[in-house]
């Protein structure tokens, strides 16, 4: 399995696909190129600073997968697990997210961004995770920049347009 | 001769844990944050091995042996060597990148040497000859050879530097080589066939362009990316595109997608269009319709080697991060399939001008193809548009 990536003093945090990272010391957390996979942010909202970013590929994971991270319900499992070891508290957790578009314009598909946007609300529901700002759907892409110390959660599109959560 | 996909799934793993062994290695010796921006298992035309990795003028080379035998090279551009140097501090320039090839190349090879349960020894680090290619001086390959290669990135900078890794065939192929005819494998001399398909795939699309535009396009490089389903955004840089996505449907099913950049795509328009048009709409019809004939030059040229028809679908108009749209074809394969299979072609002309072409059968529609496919095809007789 995938441990993910642990922001120690860095400023900034790559979060790839089928990746997850957390920080608790000021780091922004970006992943980019984001289509029909959706990317979860979690952020203690009692004063630690701790917050993780999840780029989540699929809705719901199999048996044992090799790679949690790649899916909405087991990437979230691992994300809250890595909050609380980074000294996050679980219970006062907030979640903000973006992403499940639709891009492949092609007729094609069984709308995987749309379930991974249904996943992941019935998943943050599930754990009883406040959701406070989110930006799905739609057919173009998108990049992320979280900083888990303010709760910002910068949503960036084509040609700049910029909207911050 | 056939591979095992499972021993080659998990070498592309073990590559991928060796990049990010080799980044941690950078960062520590620099003090930056360093990122693995895409790493891939690459089965390339033994023409190509020549074009690739020659252009940059750091290059440093360690040949290693034991569990595993070929050669690791480290390429950085000036830029990104200035940048490192900078990092590092006041030192001497070529000594400093070749302490760093030590480093990073035993962090890569030693992931190989657990997962075969030996040893790998490596050289001493030794500056390239201009035009040097990476492949060793003592491998040969015949058709088409494994390259694995890894792409860093210092994060929030455009500096980075590519770490390629070239087993030796014989080596290579005595560790994946399936000897069980049950196991789930393909044949490396109808992998090799299927390629060269894409390569002359790619050269009608170049000649195609020139016929549509009066454009020259000169290089094409063609090969097989065998990644883990999640890495496929990677294939690609993580610039804007503008460019069609396509469904093809056979066997084998999957998508293609051609990108071009933002010029290029400006110059095909300007010269496919009556001079002075600036309607966006036809702009992109333009765009569509190269987009159009190049997924049939591809995919014609598959169908017809097989004997088959392969339906293609209309195109999929998109101006984006290419990274973006990969993504969203890394979820429709990664419902099937935990590898993707990416013939991947890059065709450019003499003026601002770059076309990628990118086509992902389905795993199980591949699979067949590959068992139907005469393996001493002469690709030069396939007819195509």
């Amino acid at each position: 399995m995938d441990e993910g990536t642990h922001a120690t003093d860095r400023k900034l945090v790559r979060v790839g696909v089928a990746d997850v990272a957390v920080s608790g010391n000021g780091a922004a957390l970006a992943t980019s190129g984001l289509g029909s996979c959706v990317a979860i942010a979690l952020y203690d909202t009692s004063g630690t600073g701790v917050g993780g970013l999840l780029h989540a590929m699929l809705p719901a994971a199999p048996d044992q997968p090799e790679n949690a991270a790649k899916y909405v319900d087991t990437g979230l499992d691992q994300l809250v697990e890595q909050l609380a070891a980074a000294g996050g508290n679980t219970n006062e957790l907030t979640a903000k997210f973006a992403g499940g578009s639709s891009m492949l314009n092609i007729g094609t598909g069984g709308g995987i961004g749309a379930k991974n946007v249904s996943a992941t609300e019935a998943g943050l529901a599930d754990r009883d995770i406040d959701v406070t700002g989110s930006d799905t759907g739609g057919g173009s892409g998108r990049s992320i920049r979280f900083h888990p110390n303010t709760g910002e959660f910068v949503v960036e599109r084509v040609d700049n347009q910029t909207l911050t959560l | 001769m056939r591979v095992d996909l499972h021993a080659l799934g998990t070498f592309s793993r073990t590559g991928n844990a060796g990049a990010s062994h080799a980044a941690d290695s950078l960062s520590a010796l620099t003090g930056e944050e360093v990122h693995v921006d895409a790493t891939q298992t690459n089965f390339v035309p033994a023409s190509n091995f020549d074009d690739i990795g020659t252009s940059d003028p750091h290059r440093i080379a360690i040949a290693f042996s034991g569990g595993l035998d070929g050669r690791a090279v480290l390429v950085f551009d000036e830029a990104s060597a200035h940048h490192t140097l900078d990092a590092l501090g006041d030192v001497e320039a070529t000594a400093y990148l070749q302490e760093l090839a030590n480093v990073m190349t035993s962090s890569y090879v030693d992931g190989f040497a657990d997962y075969l349960g030996t040893t790998i020894d490596i050289t001493p680090p030794a500056q390239m000859a201009d035009g040097e290619p990476i492949l060793g001086p003592d491998d040969s390959i015949d058709e088409c050879g494994f390259l694995f290669e890894s792409d860093l990135q210092f994060t929030g900078t455009p500096y980075g530097c590519s770490f390629y890794m070239t087993p030796s065939p014989d080596s290579f192929l005595s560790i994946v080589r399936s000897e069980d005819p049950d196991a789930e494998g393909v044949g490396v001399d109808e992998l090799a066939t299927f390629i060269q398909l894409t390569a002359a795939g790619a050269d009608t699309v170049g000649e195609n362009i020139t016929q549509l535009t009066g454009i020259e396009t000169d290089i094409t490089i063609s090969y097989l990316d065998f990644v883990p389903v999640e890495n496929v955004p990677t294939v690609l840089d993580d610039g804007q595109y503008i460019g069609a996505a396509f469904e093809f449907t056979g066997p084998p099913d999957g998508f293609l997608t051609v990108f071009f950049d933002e010029a290029g795509a400006d110059t095909i328009a300007d010269a496919l269009l009556p001079e002075g048009t600036t309607d966006e709409s036809m702009r992109e019809s333009a765009i569509s319709e190269l987009g159009n004939i190049t997924a049939s030059g591809f995919i014609d040229g598959w169908a017809n080697a097989l004997d088959t028809t392969i339906d293609i679908s209309t195109p999929g108009y998109f101006r984006d991060l290419g990274r973006a749209v990969l993504d969203s074809i890394a979820a429709e394969l990664g419902t099937s399939q935990e590898f993707a299979y990416v013939f991947d072609a890059t065709i450019e002309g003499e003026t601002d001008i770059g076309c990628r072409v990118c086509a992902f059968p389905e795993e199980g529609g591949l699979k067949t193809a590959l068992t139907d496919v005469d393996a001493d095809l002469d690709v030069s007789t396939i007819e195509r548009l």
